[in-house]
C-alpha cells in the first residue's frame, strides 16, 4: 500500500502529539495523586493528638 | 451420568451437601457442570482469571471416594473459587496485574489448604482489580482481565476489588468464593452483585499466601448465597496461623443457636443514612430493609459515628504500607504496565509519604479504636446501607465527586473505612433493588462477634428473599 507524503506527515504529527500528551497526562495524574495525599494530611492535622496517643502498631481489634 | 439442573447452580451449601450425600449426583458430575459453566460464562463477565478444572476433578474424585466410604467433611464436594490474590500451588496467581501475569507460587495459601481439608473443590481463580486497587483507580477497567461486568446488567460494574468473586457467586458460577478486604473490597462487590459477603474480624482468617496490600488492614472473607453459608465457610477458613503475623490466634465455630435473639439486641443506626445519604432510587428498598430489621424486635438506637476523617486516616495508613509492599515494582518502572493511570500515579506517590504522616495516621487510628470501642458499649451492632446506591456504569469515573449536596447529618457515613481501621467484622445482605440493580444493608459488630452477626443475617434472610433472586441473564 502506497502512503502519500501528506499521509506520512499526518501520521508523524499525530504520533508526536500523542508522545507529547502522554507525559503531560502522567504529570496530571501524579499531581492529582499528590494533592489527594496533601488533602489527607490536611484532614489529619485536624485530629487533636495527645502525646499519650501511641501508634496502633501491635494492631489487634 | 446424572444431569445437574439449573437450580443446582444457585443452591446453598446445605442443599448441595444433602444432594451429594444422597447420591443425587456425584461430586465429579457437579464439578464438571460448574467448571463448564464457569469457563463458558466467566469470560462473558470478565470474572475468570484461570480455570482449575483439572485440579477440581481430582479433588471431586477424592470427595466421591470419601462419601462412598461414609467419611464426611463439612464442605465436601462444594465448588468454590478464590480471588486471584490467593495462591493455589502451581497455578498462576496474577494479583490482577500485568507485571505479575506469569507469577506462580509453589505453595497454597493457608485458606486454600483449610478448604482442601474441609473437602471443598476449587474450580477457579477469580478476577480482581489490579493489586486490589490500592493506588486508587479511576475506571472499572483497572484489571488484567478488564472491567468486572455485573451479572444483573453487563453495562454496570461489579464493584471491586473482589470483582470476580462477587460476579461468580451472583451468576451461579461457583457456590461460594473467597474475597479480600482492605477497605470495602468484600462489602462493595457483594452489595453491587446481590450476594452475601462477610468481612471477618482482623486476624480471624490467615492471610499467609495472599497478596499483601496493607498488613494492618487486609482481611480474607467469604462471599456466598446466604448468611448461613458465610458461617459454614468462615468456620472452615478461620483459625490461628503462625505464618501470619496478624493472626489473632482464634478459631470460629458456627453455632448460631447460642447467639442472642434479635429482640435482645441494641442496633445503632442513623435515619439520615436511609433518608438523605442514600441515593433517591435506593431509598424505598433500603428503608424497607430498615423496617424489616425493626420488625425483628431489636431495640433500635439512633447514633452517629464519632467525628474523625476516617477516609484520610485509612488512605494514609494504606499509602504508607502499600508503598513499602510494592517499592520494588514502583522503582523498577514496571508499575507503568498497570492498566489504570490513576493507580500508577497513586502507587508512585505513595513512596513520597513522610514517615511522620504514617505515624500520625496510626496514632489517630488508636483514637478511633478507643472511640468506637466506647460507641459499642451502647450498641451491639451498627446498621447502614452497604453502599448508598446501585452499581455505577462501567464507563463512569469512580473517583468523581458526588453530584448531590452533602447531607447535614453525619450519620454513619464513613462506616467502611471506620470498620476497616478498627478491624471489626461486617456482613452485607442483599435487601432490594434500585434501577433494577441490587442494593444491600450491612451490619457491623464488635470483634469476634461473628456468630451474632451471622445469626442476625440468617434471621433477616428468613424474613426476606432478596438473597434468592437470580440475575436475568444467568
Amino acid at each position: 500500500m502506497a502512503v502519500t507524503r501528506r499521509e506520512w506527515a499526518g501520521i508523524v504529527v499525530a504520533a508526536a502529539a500523542e508522545a507529547a500528551g502522554a507525559p503531560q497526562q502522567a504529570d496530571e495524574e501524579t499531581r492529582s495523586a499528590r494533592e489527594a495525599m496533601e488533602e489527607n494530611a490536611r484532614q489529619l492535622d485536624g485530629v487533636p493528638l495527645p502525646m499519650s496517643a501511641e501508634p496502633a502498631f501491635s494492631f489487634k481489634p | 451420568m446424572a444431569t445437574v439442573n439449573e437450580d443446582v447452580f444457585f443452591a446453598g451449601i446445605a442443599d448441595l451437601t444433602k444432594a451429594l450425600r444422597a447420591r443425587e449426583f456425584s461430586a465429579v458430575e457437579l464439578a464438571h457442570a460448574f467448571c463448564a459453566r464457569l469457563e463458558k460464562l466467566g469470560p462473558r463477565y470478565n470474572a475468570l482469571a484461570c480455570s482449575l478444572k483439572k485440579l477440581a476433578i481430582r479433588q471431586a474424585k477424592n470427595a466421591d471416594e470419601e462419601i462412598r466410604r461414609g467419611r464426611y467433611r463439612p464442605l465436601q464436594g462444594i465448588p468454590y473459587g478464590v480471588k486471584d490474590l490467593i495462591a493455589v500451588a502451581k497455578y498462576p496467581t496474577t494479583w490482577g496485574a500485568r507485571p505479575y501475569a506469569a507469577q506462580v507460587f509453589e505453595e497454597n495459601a493457608t485458606v486454600v489448604n483449610k478448604l482442601n481439608k474441609a473437602g471443598a473443590v476449587c474450580i477457579g481463580k477469580l478476577a480482581m482489580v489490579e493489586l486490589a486497587g490500592g493506588g486508587g483507580y479511576r475506571y472499572a477497567s483497572a484489571s488484567l482481565t478488564g472491567p468486572g461486568l455485573n451479572p444483573w446488567d453487563r453495562a454496570r460494574w461489579s464493584g471491586g476489588s473482589s470483582s470476580g468473586s462477587g460476579i461468580a457467586v451472583a451468576a451461579g458460577l461457583v457456590t461460594f468464593a473467597l474475597g479480600s478486604e482492605t477497605s470495602g473490597s468484600i462489602l462493595t462487590p457483594s452489595a453491587f452483585c446481590g450476594v452475601t459477603g462477610l468481612r471477618p474480624t482482623y486476624g480471624l482468617v490467615s492471610r499467609h499466601g495472599c497478596m499483601a496490600l496493607s498488613w494492618t488492614l487486609d482481611k480474607i472473607g467469604p462471599m456466598c448465597r446466604s448468611a448461613e453459608d458465610c458461617g459454614l465457610v468462615l468456620q472452615a477458613i478461620s483459625g490461628g496461623d503462625y505464618e501470619d503475623p496478624g493472626s489473632g490466634g482464634r478459631s470460629f465455630y458456627y453455632s448460631p443457636r447460642f447467639a442472642r435473639p434479635a429482640k435482645d439486641l441494641v442496633i445503632g443506626y442513623a435515619p439520615a443514612d436511609f433518608e438523605e445519604w442514600a441515593e433517591p432510587s435506593a431509598r424505598p428498598d433500603l428503608q424497607g430493609a430498615l423496617a424489616a430489621v425493626k420488625s425483628m424486635g431489636a431495640r433500635m438506637k439512633e447514633v452517629e459515628l464519632p467525628d474523625f476523617p476516617y477516609g484520610a486516616i485509612l488512605s494514609t495508613v494504606l499509602n504508607g504500607e502499600m508503598g513499602s509492599v510494592f517499592e520494588k515494582l514502583i522503582r523498577s518502572g514496571r508499575v507503568n504496565e498497570l492498566a489504570d493511570k490513576r493507580q500508577i500515579a497513586g502507587l508512585k506517590a505513595s513512596l513520597d509519604l513522610p514517615a511522620s504522616e504514617y505515624l500520625k495516621a496510626m496514632r489517630a487510628r488508636a483514637l478511633v479504636q478507643e472511640a468506637i470501642r466506647r460507641l459499642f458499649l451502647d450498641v451491639d451492632l451498627l446498621l447502614a446501607p452497604s453502599r448508598m446506591g446501585p452499581a455505577p456504569k462501567i464507563t463512569d469515573r469512580l473517583d468523581a465527586p458526588p453530584a448531590r449536596e452533602r447531607p447535614k447529618s453525619r450519620g454513619l457515613n464513613g462506616i467502611i473505612p471506620m470498620g476497616n481501621l478498627v478491624g471489626y467484622p461486617a456482613l452485607s445482605l442483599p435487601c432490594g433493588f434500585a434501577e433494577k440493580m441490587p442494593v444491600a444493608i450491612s451490619f457491623v459488630s464488635r470483634p469476634w462477634f461473628e456468630n451474632q452477626l451471622i445469626a442476625l443475617g440468617v434471621e433477616f434472610q428468613s424474613r426476606t428473599d432478596w438473597h434468592k433472586r437470580r440475575p436475568p441473564a444467568a
